[in-house]
């Protein structure tokens, strides 16, 4: 099971269009999935209105800006807003790379839990249903995106491939730093020190990615 | 007294789930109704009737059985749902129903008298009077017994009483005797025996203060975890409590159950079935367990190594894995 | 004179042979009580302790007049705890059934249902009755509404009901005893005897939440529902069990007594209590569907 693999599509773009797109352009995409997802996946949509009447933050640790969720309603909205709003009865934190992945299916929200990867304030209720009613659905991202590119398919994919083998590269580079804190039959370090030296790490590298991505991005849109 | 084959048994919390379990290697599959008619009621989880009786054709076009856990304890004056829940997973074709209730067993009996029907471990039977009880009372052809018992004291009950046994292979440790704890609605007024959820979500509050997380249930705080410790359920039996001026796991730490290194011993006490537990859980860790077991008991057929524990320690929880009562020293 | 109603559950902690000889011969010889149950829950390591003084104990409380009942364990795992019930259950006795395998060993003969058995409808109370249960005594977290039914007019069986003493919440086959101690359960030294009223387990922040005593979880607070009691009466509950605690147990039946058979107003029977019932808080959120923990000032 790939379940440590980064997805890299939805991910990348994301990622590259969280960073260079503005607020209002972001917030019609978000629509628009949800939009897509409702002739999907009818029953997600229905699901998610039967929840208890709430507004729950996503908030990727990677994005300047967080998705608000407003379940338990017909219709089921989604915004981007600024990442200092408050408000939200529920609030759910990860990576953006974890919450593709827990939205796709891909891992286990426990598992996050347990390794503090998740992180959850507010109306836990709430916040369980959403979990669920995702998990019953075999999700892409990535098809649903590239369904809303239309006949930017082709192009979207392109970027998306490039992208992939960066971010390929990143997790081998990730990798291979993960032997070097852990060797083998070597006595476990300090756990917080080697999180805190993980971080630093991982913010130098999300720095190169987001550079990286943002010359892809230009590159792209010249070739479109 | 050993058997040929040990069967898998593979929660199915959703249909996404029940397939990931099927097409991952589960000889069986086992799920709920949405609703308290079972130990797993949480918001969004769960089988609706279409949805069983899809689960059980795509179930049984692939030779798996599905089992229907109807495992709580009804209220008086409201044992309709219960009843209906049996009628539906008769309706259904289902393979069988796991129940705990004596009047919904009862009931189950009266009512249908050939579906099969298996003892819930929320009836805490550990003892082969118990078993026999409910043999002779219910005709009950299969136990799933509960999560305190050794390797040997499994063997001796199955030598004893002859009945198919169903054993926890992996999920969580359950310190207390299952199906008769009141902690969580000691907290929270709500009823895991009835209303199906032990630490309700609706309950359970996550509160962040100078780079720790604190855990609540009903008000009560069961935990606080410093950076990068790893977090326990918010269940009252993995609470850290104060005794003699010192805080600590009293009942249990966060720490899963995982008997992959030990399905030897179990298949050798004639044990009939290894339960995944994790109805809660997504269907990513349904995927990642149930191919692993299978993957291992395939081996063991072959007579191959033994697997080691450790494979999947990243889906237990704690990130620490053990044998529980199966293990000696555990007590 | 007594109206025949009151009991005295088993007791749950572990005292000494001697204390418990002082402490039922009092309850023998001055407490207004009919049925008192004997015999160990908890944990069969401190049977063979107390052994000595079970007889003596057996014929003072049946020269007194009181009935007396056996429990019996609430988990039951090996073949020695399995031998030993059925022993008990070759005498004269009735027996309290904690565990379901009580009832298989008893063969059809009449006994109690204790609280320990899972008995919160009128289906599973009506297979125990079928089954020559005569009296059921109902879990503690039985709600009001449930046992309205339950115990209703219909019941063919009398009803036994908690309403003084620290609440069961959970058995186990762990000792927590043990492990706050830090010892194992198969070296226990019987710790548990240190403390007899239990060892109370704070939350981090300091609240008093729950008792451990031994492999048995209990609740911090006393349930105390004597302001229930009549409306108890009238859903149908025939007989009210006072659990032993550290307190003056007698004092405590007279208080019930008196407050069951109309000589004391329920608010002079509380002031009673008050100044008796030793130092935990009141609890009664159970009967009332609430928290268990929780305590319901003025009767629902």
């Amino acid at each position: 099971m790939p379940m440590d693999t980064a997805h890299p599509l939805p991910l990348a773009l994301l990622r590259g269009a969280a960073t260079v797109m503005p607020e209002p352009a972001l917030s019609a995409i978000a629509d628009a999935v949800l939009r897509g997802l409702r002739k999907t996946h009818p029953k997600l949509l229905r699901n998610l209105a039967t929840l208890d009447a709430a507004v729950v933050h996503v908030a990727a640790d990677d994005l300047p800006y967080r998705f608000a969720l407003e379940v338990g309603r017909e219709p089921v909205t989604i915004r981007i807003v600024e990442r200092n709003v408050t408000g939200a009865d529920a609030e759910i934190r990860a990576t953006v790379a974890t919450l593709v992945d827990l939205v796709e299916g891909r891992i286990d929200s426990d598992t996050l839990f347990f390794r503090r990867d998740l992180r959850i304030t507010g109306n836990t209720s709430v916040v369980v249903g959403l979990r669920n009613v995702l998990d019953r659905e075999e999700l892409s991202l990535a098809s649903e995106l590239e369904a809303l590119c239309g006949p930017l398919a082709k192009p979207a994919r392109r970027l998306a491939r490039t992208l992939e083998r960066v971010a390929d590269a990143a997790g081998r580079r990730l990798a291979s730093m993960h032997r070097t804190l852990h060797p083998p039959g070597a006595e476990q370090q300090d756990l917080s020190s080697e999180i805190d030296r993980c971080h630093s790490e991982i913010a130098a590298l999300t720095a190169r990615l987001g550079a990286l991505e943002s010359r892809l991005k230009r590159r792209a849109d010249k070739l479109a | 007294m050993s058997v040929r084959y040990l069967e898998l048994v593979c929660p199915a919390g959703t249909p996404a789930a029940l397939r990931t379990a099927v097409e991952s290697g589960a000889d069986t599959v086992y799920c709920g109704f949405r609703d308290c008619t079972n130990a797993r009621n949480y918001p969004g989880l769960n089988l609706d009737f279409d949805e069983l009786r899809e689960g059980v054709a795509f179930a049984h076009a692939r030779d798996c059985k599905v089992l229907v856990a109807i495992n709580t304890f009804p209220r008086a004056g409201a044992e309709a749902p219960w009843h209906r829940a049996v009628d539906q997973a008769a309706a259904a074709g289902a393979d069988a129903v796991i129940l705990a209730d004596l009047g919904v067993l009862d009931y189950a009996t009266r009512a249908h008298p050939q579906l099969r029907r298996h003892l819930s471990v929320q009836a805490s039977a550990a003892n082969a009077p118990s078993i026999r009880f409910y043999q002779e009372l219910f005709d009950v052809r299969r136990v799933v017994l509960p999560r305190v018992l050794s390797v040997d004291e499994v063997a001796e009950l199955i030598d004893e009483t002859g009945i198919e046994t169903e054993v926890f292979a992996f999920g969580s440790v359950g310190p207390m005797s299952e199906g008769r704890c009141f902690l969580s609605s000691y907290l929270t007024g709500l009823s895991p025996t009835s209303e199906g959820a032990c630490a309700p979500a609706s309950h359970v509050a996550y509160e962040e203060a100078g780079g720790r997380v604190n855990s609540r249930l009903g008000g009560v705080t069961l935990n606080s975890f410093a950076r990068g410790e790893p977090a326990a359920y918010p269940t009252p039996c993995k609470g850290r409590y104060v005794t003699h001026g010192r805080a600590s796991y009293l009942f249990e730490e966060p720490v899963g159950l995982n008997a992959i290194s030990i399905l030897p011993g179990l298949k050798q006490a004639g044990v009939t079935a290894l339960k995944i537990e994790g109805r809660q859980r997504s269907r990513a860790y349904v995927a990642e367990v149930v191919a692993t077991f299978r993957r291992a008991l395939d081996a063991l057929d072959r007579g191959e190594a033994v697997t080691p524990l450790g494979a999947l320690s990243g889906s237990t929880e704690g990130g620490k894995e053990t044998h529980g009562a199966y293990g000696k020293g555990w007590r | 004179m007594s109206i025949r109603c009151l009991t005295l559950g088993p007791l749950l902690f572990h005292w000494s042979a001697a204390r418990r000889r002082d402490f039922y011969f009092r309850i023998a010889d001055e407490a207004p009580i009919d049925t008192v149950y004997l015999g160990e829950v908890v944990c069969s390591k401190r049977e063979a302790m107390v052994e000595q003084v079970h007889d003596a104990i057996v014929q003072r409380l049946c020269a007194a007049g009181k009935r007396v009942v056996l429990s019996t364990l609430a988990l039951v795992t090996t073949p020695r705890e399995v031998a030993r019930i059925r022993d008990l259950a070759r005498g004269d006795l009735m027996l309290e059934a904690n565990d379901v395998a009580c009832i298989q060993l008893i063969e059809r003969r009449p006994f109690v249902v204790g609280p320990y058995i899972n008995v919160f409808s009128e289906g599973a109370r009506d297979v125990l009755v079928r089954r020559g249960a005569t009296r059921i005594v109902l879990p503690v977290e039985m709600n009001s509404t449930s046992l309205t039914i339950v115990a209703g007019s219909a019941a063919p069986t009398a009803i036994e009901y908690q309403v003084f003493g620290r609440q069961p919440l959970s058995v186990a086959m762990r000792c927590y005893h043990a492990r706050a101690n830090n010892l194992t359960k198969d070296h226990c030294q019987i710790v548990c005897g240190i403390d007899p009223e239990g060892l109370v387990a704070e939350t981090l922040d300091g609240d008093e939440l729950l008792t451990i005593n031994g492999t048995q979880t209990l609740t911090r607070g006393n349930g105390v529902l004597i302001r229930d009691i009549a409306m108890l009466r009238t859903l149908g509950v025939t007989h009210f069990r006072l659990s032993p605690q550290d307190v003056d147990m007698v004092a405590i039946a007279r208080v019930y007594d008196d407050a069951l058979s109309g000589r004391v107003q329920v608010d002079e029977a509380e002031a009673a209590l008050r100044s008796i019932s030793g130092a935990a808080p009141w609890i009664n959120g159970f009967l009332h569907g609430s928290a268990g923990r929780s305590w319901i000032g003025s009767s629902a």
